[in-house]
């Protein structure tokens, strides 16, 4: 496992243990707790947790397709500030193929994470053919030419 | 990819500016022009100049002088935070993508700043330890021996947990 994937994992754990704890104070307080939260985390993060045949470069972002709770988010947005990372939550901002496939890939007492599959992640880049994203449409095109078809389709939201 | 790219992302993942797995961060002596000639290979890397400039120049070696030759640069850090100035693109970058990174990284510095306190240990070592130490120092460019000891402990620790 990549340092960067156990990097991001251990953030998860942290923000699930600093739920439970949470919990245990809302419990004292008689107040409502904090509900499971599932995190679909999208873009480039997304390729980097998937295993690839390259190692594909990404920025500090955590994209989300999510809405999350405010103090989750509040809680996880410092956690990843210690990594250097920051979390994008915007998922009206973010265009992704009908249908995306997400594989779930933690699932802890009160939180869940699923990715997007590369596949859908390029196509999601296809679609707008920004010029930081050209060499990695090339990269994945390259070791799986057999996807291109696909990928193009689903670009085009079919 | 090419050794120009590979030593620039190298030194970005240290920065906490890109990340890419397989490679180390490592805080390399890198130039301007090293990083405008390897983003030609990964173009993200055009998102992280304006934001090391900004807020860190002094990781970027000999910047002042490349500075002046590089006007596209200048003028675009320069009015980078005010879009009705700045051009719309930061070579065929989306100026925002550049903007995002330089907040999030001036973020990320500030949040490390106010965590960073020193304390002060007294150790025993023997003289020629000390010259020992001082000749490391030396070799791996650091400016003073609590530096160098504060590598050596983080490349061993991340050495053991592999």
């Amino acid at each position: 496992m990549s340092f960067f994937k156990q990097e991001l994992l251990s953030v998860f754990h942290q923000l699930n243990e600093l739920m439970e704890e949470r919990n245990q104070e809302l419990r004292k307080m008689g107040s409502l707790l904090l509900k499971k939260q599932t995190l679909k985390i999208v873009g480039q993060m997304a390729l980097l947790l998937n295993s690839l045949p390259f190692s594909p470069t990404s920025t500090m972002d955590l994209d989300t397709v999510s809405k999350l709770d405010f103090w989750v988010q509040q809680v996880l947005e410092n956690l990843l500030l210690e990594q250097g990372m920051h979390l994008e939550s915007d998922p009206h901002l973010i265009w992704m193929p009908r249908n995306t496939q997400y594989d779930k890939i933690l699932n802890l007492s009160l939180v869940e994470v699923w990715v997007a599959s590369p596949e859908d992640v390029i196509a999601s880049k296809y679609r707008f053919k920004r010029k930081k994203d050209e060499q990695l449409i090339a990269k994945y095109l390259q070791a799986f030419p057999q996807q291109k078809e696909k990928i193009i389709k689903r670009a085009r939201g079919k | 990819m090419k050794p120009v790219t590979q030593k620039i992302l190298e030194r970005l993942n240290y920065e906490k500016l890109l990340m890419t797995p397989g490679l180390h961060p490592r805080k390399l002596r890198i130039t301007l022009e090293e990083m405008l000639e390897a983003a030609k290979e990964e173009a993200r890397i055009y998102t992280t100049i304006p934001a090391l400039i900004l807020f860190k120049p002094t990781g970027i070696y000999r910047l002042v002088k490349d500075l002046e030759k590089q006007s596209k640069v200048r003028e675009f850090v320069k009015n980078i935070f005010q879009p009705k100035l700045r051009p719309p693109k930061f070579f065929g970058i989306e100026a925002q993508d550049c903007v995002n990174a330089a907040e999030n990284y001036q973020r990320f510095l500030l949040h490390k700043k106010s965590k960073t306190k020193f304390k002060t240990f007294t150790f025993r070592l023997a003289e020629d330890e000390i010259t020992k130490l001082k000749k490391l120092s030396e070799k791996i460019g650091k400016h003073n021996l609590s530096d160098t000891l504060r590598t050596l402990v983080a490349e061993k620790l991340r050495e053991l947990e592999g």
